[in-house]
């Protein structure tokens, strides 16, 4: 097997249009400073996109890109990264996930692969380390995204049968595990604002990015890799900093309960903070969230690994639902479809899971745009008919008795508290079948057109994740500013706020600090491509951090936050970096940059129009307090945000002024590539 | 609406805050009683209960005139008989129940046979048999569930002849329900949320069924309200007092109401299912409880409906469409039991408790004599109560 | 001026007081016929005992319509038994008036404590049961249906039942 020393620079590039491929080279400046992964990625799409484009045009780029961890067998680094222009915010849009897809497009010998064009006809794209085919999909077309997967892997050699993909020979070929997919469900080849892209069981999930491969035509992405091995330069640290890696996430609390528990584990903590949404953000806590609660799962569902590879934390699971194996549905699933709606059984949430997997799109959109319907028919917005459902659950009994008349021909809407009709409008959407197909659009769109943005809870077009920012303000900041819209993984200031207990909560004090630091250090850790929950585990066990009392520790967080921020130690990662290319990187140069990739991502955005205005929170927000709380908090966005755009020195209208591009060495117009 | 007629009876005093039982020596002499007689059982003994309510009465100058702590899980008239004699002997004046459902029961048996001089309780068995009134009995209810403390029934089983004796009477009332959480306090999670779904389904039935009225009405909204805000906390944190004495009195309140208005399909089912198969009555409660319901529901739309106030608050209430609330309240029904099965594994259907498929029909056909059914808002036959029973299988 | 004050006896209700015991009479006879003829009445006894009896009574004393279970069939004992395993009573005359003219269902009387009952529950229930359908035989149904929560299915049998009872059976009590 041929080796690669650190990384490659070959960047695979395809045109769907013409159906023709070539390879670039990124440069190695560009990987100093942009690092791999969603930095790199964000820099070739900086160089290509231009400006105004149509998110669902021929002129939208999607460009998948590996880390540079990604291949080298370090712990947690099956990652990868997506990025394009977003049809649901219009803005660009980047997704993480831990699917095989990953480590093949870079074991093929790529450092990433970017997609223009639009095929004319239905098409799965195959490559492996020396050639490109387009392949006819118009036998796919429709088939859900496990269906998808399995039928490109069973089908032996792929690249052989241009023809007709189902007619080939359905065995399991030797090729199988070399290859890994990327597919679309039907929400993607439907055009929902909101569809994700699959790979294994794990997804590109935010941002619409399925809709951006189905209206290129584009079903699937066949990459057959294991052809060469990545191996770092300096084998001898990169296995120290491995046993260390490894170490630290033994012991932090966080990462071990992500590995027994889940994700799901972080119910009980938002509960009990009051800000676990509830019946569209309503309410902060519930007296049945227990049900939901990733300990309550493990005890009940008989719970297994169903990791990403590889992976030393480990907090994906499977289980049994409903009588099946079952991914257990991530925190974001069992609050966005769970409690949100006012639902709280388990295997109706894993159903509802299920059709959004297998249909493609994001739970967290999905499940935002179904409490905004709910709560606009509720407020009479929407017509209570627009997704109606009949009910038939009454047996008749042998006096005939039955509903009247009246009530068995009677549609019902959808409404919080019951499971009716859920699974059926999921399927509706997928779909986009009536009004479904209004609500592939997301709650932006719908609240354009019905009223009710006071209650759409999404930011910049993309539907909140399952934490209430009113039971933590950082978050809430870190919600309006996050490039892609209201994302709780731009800046997890949850985690230190309520998870950790570091950092007060209601409060404005220190948040722009934190905002900042986390994000450009979650934007280096997605551009090194490694999990974002290694941030705990690296930041946390560090003697510094861990032997600082905890008191001191919280107090010098709220009060100098600069110096708090000084005393965190990430080093490990930047010696991750400088391992596996041999290119010798600081923790300063490291978080630069994060910086880095992190305003160049907000410049893209302001050219497509972003302004201070849409760095907002939902009215609910910033206006109402959750039922019951006794603080009667809400988010003091305006305080926080003034703050936060001086530390990022952007001017009042949150756009980067000139001087920042200059400290930070990006070029002002890229450099065109047509 | 108002009914064209009812009656509403409940002369039970009600004695209810932590440390209640301090001032039982004091009603006591109010009732004009000197030598209480307390009948209990091992389990309530075993807990320390007993020891807690005799502290109670130091310093009072009362004496206990004995202290009867074998009841069995059935009450029995061979245990009634027994424990008449002792009372007799011992020259009681009055007694204390101190236990769940089977306790009190027994205890009313003895207060008929020392009050009518008698030997046979068989004599007295059904309906209005009972003229005297009786001797003072406090009731110390040691479970949140059955509401004995404050109904006319006591229900006995003979076992030498065979019989389930049923006894109704006004006299049967307690003349007082003591409500003391610690008597709630070591009540194992499981058993808290049985009893608690039993004193539910006694508010549920109370409010849907034919004799329902204005009073029973409000107990057993009251009694609903209390339990949804309390029960999950009594079963997941039971050493929590105010929890607690919130449970015991949601029980006496569905106690009051559903011996005002009788009960339904719901309890026919239970006591069928209880017979035959041995499940505990607040276990077959929470089961059948929902397709009771369900089953009703053409008849009581309206009723079930109002039922979302008390079962899922205002809230939810006032932003659930009318025309779905009925739905809904049964919905959250199921979501509680739901959450109850999570937190202690409650059965939620009849394969959990391990009742058999081919025991259906016999169940289905020991209900159909049920007087509960007499009350219930829809006329049951055989082959609906095996269509329920069906859907509470699994 | 001395106001004298003397005993008040209020009056009979003569009226009322026929026409329940015609009412019983007929009720009586009808069970005795329907019960040799119904195959649900006679599952419904066949599990009392022979010699079981059953009384109807106006408080305080009378009206009587008594019942004795004899060789799988109820035999209408008129105002002979004074007393019974099961005893159903009416609380007064008006109340007994109401329901066997009929104008209000046993369920009713029951949820309104009009009628009470004595004896064993169970067999309570079943006799209500074998009521409903005695009087949805005599009655025609827009009057039973105010009376009873489920009207049981006229079949065609149950159909020459009420034929059977109105030629022979009130009459004969065959």
């Amino acid at each position: 097997m041929e080796e690669i020393k650190g990384f490659s620079n070959k960047i695979l590039e395809i045109n769907l249009t013409d159906k023709s491929w070539s390879i670039s080279e990124a440069s190695i400046k560009d990987r100093e400073m942009y690092i791999g992964g969603k930095g790199l990625g964000m820099k070739l799409l900086y160089d290509r996109l231009k400006p105004g484009v149509d998110p669902l045009g021929e002129d939208n780029i999607l460009i998948i890109m590996p880390g540079v961890m990604t291949g080298t067998g370090a712990p947690c680094s099956g990652r990868f990264e997506a990025i394009a222009k977003s049809p649901l915010t219009g803005i660009i849009a980047t997704a993480s996930c831990g699917g095989p897809f990953g480590i093949q497009l870079k074991t093929a010998g790529y450092g990433g692969l970017v997609i223009r064009g639009k095929s004319a006809h239905r098409c799965v794209l195959w490559f492996d380390h020396e050639t490109v085919e387009f392949l006819d999909a118009s036998d796919l077309w429709g088939l859900d995204t496990a269906e998808t997967q399995k039928l490109l892997l069973a089908s032996s050699t792929v690249k052989n049968t241009k023809s007709n993909l189902l007619d080939s020979v359905k065995v399991e070929s030797a090729d199988s595990k070399k290859e890994a997919i990327l597919a679309i469900g039907p929400a993607g080849e439907n055009l929902v604002r909101f569809a994700n892209i699959a790979s294994g069981h794990r997804f590109l999930g935010r941002g619409g990015l399925g809709a951006v491969m189905g209206s290129k035509n584009l079903k699937a992405i066949v990459a057959k890799g294991s052809h060469y091995k990545i191996v770092p330069v300096d084998s001898e640290l990169f296995e120290r900093l491995k046993k260390k890696a490894n170490l630290f996430i033994k012991r932090e609390a966080v990462t071990i309960s992500m590995g027994k528990v889940g994700t799901a584990t972080n119910v009980k903590f938002v509960n009990k903070a009051k800000m676990l949404p509830v019946w569209n953000y309503s309410f902060g806590e519930h007296d049945q969230a227990f049900r939901i609660s990733g300990e309550m799962i493990k005890e009940k569902h008989d719970t297994k690994l169903n990791t990403c590879k590889p992976c030393s934390i480990m907090c994906g699971h499977k289980g049994k639902f409903n009588g099946k194996d079952a991914p257990v549905p991530e925190y974001e699933t069992l609050t966005l479809l769970g409690s949100n709606l006012g639902i709280f059984d388990r295997d109706a949430i894993s159903r509802f899971n299920d059709i959004c997997n297998r249909g493609g799109m994001d739970t967290i959109s999905a499940g935002g745009t179904l409490a905004w319907v709910m709560e606009a028919v509720e407020k009479g917005l929407v017509p209570h008919d627009v997704f109606a459902y009949p009910d038939n659950s009454h047996q008749v009994a042998s006096d005939g008795l039955q509903q009247s008349e009246s009530d068995k021909s009677a549609q019902y809407p959808l409404m919080f508290g019951s499971p009716c009709g859920i699974e059926e409008a999921l399927e509706s959407i997928t779909k986009a079948e009536g009004f479904g197909k209004e609500m592939g659009l997301g709650s932006r769109a719908l609240s354009q057109k019905y009223g009710g943005k006071e209650f759409a809870i999404q930011v910049k077009g993309l539907e909140m994740a399952g934490y209430d920012p009113r039971g933590s303000y950082g978050l809430g900041l870190a919600y309006a500013v996050a490039n892609r819209g209201a994302c709780h993984l731009s800046a997890s200031l949850m985690a230190f706020e309520v998870f950790l207990g570091l950092l007060k909560p209601d409060t404005a004090r220190a948040k722009p600090q934190f905002v900042k630091f986390v994000e450009d250090l979650t934007c280096s850790i997605n551009a090194l491509q490694t999990c974002h929950f290694t941030m705990y585990a690296y930041t946390l066990e560090p003697m510094l951090t861990k032997y600082t009392p905890k008191f001191v520790l919280k107090n010098l967080m709220l009060w100098l936050p600069e110096v708090a921020l000084a005393l965190f130690d990430f080093s490990i990662y930047p010696a991750f970096f400088s391992a596996i290319t041999g290119i010798k990187m600081s923790s300063g140069d490291f978080i630069k940059a994060g910086e880095r990739i992190h305003v160049l991502e907000r410049y893209m955005n302001t050219r497509e129009g972003i302004r201070s205005k849409d760095d907002a929170l939902p009215e609910r927000m910033v206006m109402e307090t959750i039922i019951g709380d006794d603080k009667k908090r809400i988010v003091p966005l305006k305080e926080m945000l003034k703050k936060y755009y001086k530390l990022r020195g952007y001017n009042s209208d949150g756009i980067p002024v000139a001087k920042l591009f200059e400290q930070l060495q990006i070029p002002s117009e890229p450099c065109s590539i047509a | 609406m108002l009914p064209s007629y009812y009656e509403f009876h409940n002369p039970v005093k009600i004695v209810s805050g932590n440390k209640a039982l301090d001032n039982l020596p004091s009603e006591f002499e109010t009732l004009g009683a000197k030598r209480p007689m307390v009948i209990t059982d091992k389990g309530v003994s075993g807990a320390g209960l007993t020891k807690i309510f005799i502290d109670s009465f130091a310093s009072s100058g009362m004496t206990i005139g004995a202290i009867f702590d074998d009841v069995p899980p059935d009450s029995s008239s061979e245990v009634v008989e027994k424990i008449t004699s002792i009372f007799r002997q011992n020259k009681c004046d009055s007694l204390v129940a101190l236990g769940g459902g089977s306790v009190i029961d027994t205890a009313k048996g003895v207060n008929i046979l020392v009050t009518e001089n008698s030997d046979d309780l068989l004599e007295f068995s059904g309906a209005e048999m009972l003229k005297k009134p009786m001797k003072p009995l406090v009731v110390i209810p040691t479970t949140s569930g059955t509401g004995s403390e404050v109904t006319v029934v006591a229900v006995i089983s003979d076992v030498k002849r065979n019989l389930k004796m049923a006894f109704t009477s006004t006299h049967l009332l307690p003349d007082i329900a003591l409500l003391d959480p610690r008597m709630t306090l070591t009540l194992p999670p499981k058993m808290t949320a049985a009893t608690a779904m039993d004193a539910m389904s006694h508010a549920v039935e109370a409010y849907i069924n034919l004799q329902k009225n204005p009073m029973s009405d409000a107990y057993a909204v009251a009694a609903i309200e209390l339990i949804r805000k309390n029960v999950l906390k009594a079963v997941s944190d039971g050493n929590n007092s105010e929890v607690r004495l919130a449970m015991a009195n949601a029980s006496t309140m569905a106690g009051i109401a559903f011996s005002n208005s009788m009960v339904g399909v719901v309890h026919a089912l239970g006591h069928a299912a209880g017979g035959i198969c041995h499940i505990p009555h607040g276990v077959a409660m929470n089961i059948f409880l929902p397709f009771g319901l369900e089953y009703n529901m053409p008849k009581c739309r309206e009723n079930i409906a109002k039922l979302l106030l008390p079962i899922a608050g205002a809230d939810v209430y006032a932003r659930t469409p009318e025309p779905r609330r009925a739905e809904q309240m049964i919905h959250y029904l199921i979501e509680l039991r739901k959450a109850l099965n999570d937190l202690c594994g409650l059965p939620i259907n009849l394969k959990q408790a391990g009742v058999t498929e081919d025991h259906l029909p016999e169940i289905a056909q020991a209900a159909m004599n049920d007087p509960s059914l007499i009350m219930n808002p829809r006329e049951m036959d055989v082959n609906d109560a095996l269509v329920i029973l069906k859907k509470a299988f699994e | 001026m001395s106001v004298q004050y003397r005993p008040v006896v209020p009056g009979i209700k003569r009226f009322k007081i026929l026409v329940i015991k015609i009412i019983f009479i007929v009720l009586g006879r009808a069970f005795q016929s329907a019960s040799q003829h119904d195959e649900e009445i006679k599952k419904e006894i066949s599990s009392w005992r022979n010699g079981f009896t059953l009384l109807m009574k106006v408080m305080p004393d009378g009206p009587y319509m008594g019942l004795e279970k004899r060789d799988n069939m109820l035999e209408f004992k008129g105002s002979k038994l004074k007393k019974a395993d099961l005893e159903i009573y009416f609380r007064n005359v008006e109340s007994a008036f109401m329901i066997m003219t009929p104008q209000m269902g046993s369920h009713q009387a029951f949820a309104e404590r009009r009628m009470s009952i004595k004896g064993d529950l169970n067999i309570a229930t079943a006799f209500t049961r074998t009521l409903v359908i005695v009087m949805s035989t005599l009655y025609p149904e827009f009057i039973v249906k105010r009376l009873v929560k489920r009207v049981p299915p006229l079949t065609f049998k149950r159909f020459g039942l009420r034929i059977w009872l109105y030629t022979i059976g009130i009459l004969l009590g065959r």
